[in-house]
């Protein structure tokens, strides 16, 4: 275990307000591949090239970290990401 | 068979006749299982309202149908805190995927079957289209390889929503490619 998850560990539920937290879209066999690519670039103005990386990652790892930040800013993406149809969950990294 | 124009910035989609009663009925479909109160009362919902995502002081379920917990996920691992983001998510998101559907409805209801998408309009035909796959996608219980779902019998009552999920995939896939940015 690294030292950080050791520390993580013994503090138990204690929330670190500077950890950023990210937003995790998850793999579905419905969404198109080119649909995810678009998405990711209309909503977080990714280029073409990263938006496809990410959307490879969600589709190959079945889940892919698509932004970070503050616990408020990935509630807005995750919403947005909801309205899109793509399945999202936030998370502290 | 659906035809597709370029037409400037937008689309020109050109649906049959036997299409059009399809995305109709899916789209309308779907809507009223999004805002069944709503269709009940046969009222249009306050957009003040939508937009802040008024839907009640109380708790909001988690849907017990499969095909609407996809459309409407749990933002959190954590039961709790999931249930409390979308206790306040919960009535917009709704509103936002029912107006979608409205748009594709009122495209396809008034314009003879030829519909023009432009950059406004874009968004709300491929998110609405999606959520239509989606709910397909659940009751076909769609997978990557999709073998369950080869050679299906012409009896089976599985075909018509597969056919239809398959045009939908190629209509959102036009789209997509017609719009994506570079």
């Amino acid at each position: 275990m690294a030292p950080e998850e050791v520390r993580r560990a013994e503090t138990g539920d204690v929330v670190d307000p500077d950890r950023p937290w990210v937003t995790i879209v998850w793999n579905d066999p419905v969404n198109l591949m080119s649909y995810v690519t678009y998405v990711f670039q209309k909503l977080f103005g990714y280029s073409r090239e990263k938006a496809t990386q990410l959307m490879l990652d969600v589709h190959h790892k079945g889940r892919a970290v698509v932004s970070n930040g503050s616990r408020e800013q990935m509630e807005h993406d995750v919403a947005r990401l909801h309205a899109a149809g793509l399945w999202a969950t936030l998370q502290q990294d | 068979m659906t035809r597709f124009e370029r037409d400037g910035d937008g689309l020109v989609i050109s649906l049959s006749a036997e299409e059009r009663p399809v995305l109709a009925s899916l789209a309308a479909g779907l809507a009223e299982m999004l805002a069944p109160d709503e269709a009940a009362a046969g009222a249009e919902v306050d957009p003040l309202v939508a937009l802040v995502g008024i839907g009640g002081d109380g708790p909001v379920d988690r849907p017990d149908d499969p095909a609407l917990r996809r459309l409407l996920p749990d933002a959190y691992d954590d039961p709790e805190v999931a249930a409390e983001f979308r206790r306040l998510t919960d009535g917009e998101l709704r509103a936002a995927k029912v107006a979608n559907l409205r748009r594709i409805l009122d495209a396809v209801a008034t314009a003879g079957g030829v519909v023009r998408v432009g950059p406004d309009e874009i968004d709300a035909w491929l998110a609405g289209l999606n959520d239509i796959r989606l709910v397909l996608g659940e009751r076909l219980d769609m997978t990557e390889e999709r073998e369950h779902l080869d050679d299906l019998d012409d009896e089976d009552p599985r075909l018509p929503l597969l056919v239809a999920y398959d045009w939908l995939s190629e209509l959102q896939e036009v789209l997509v490619h017609v719009f994506m940015a570079d």
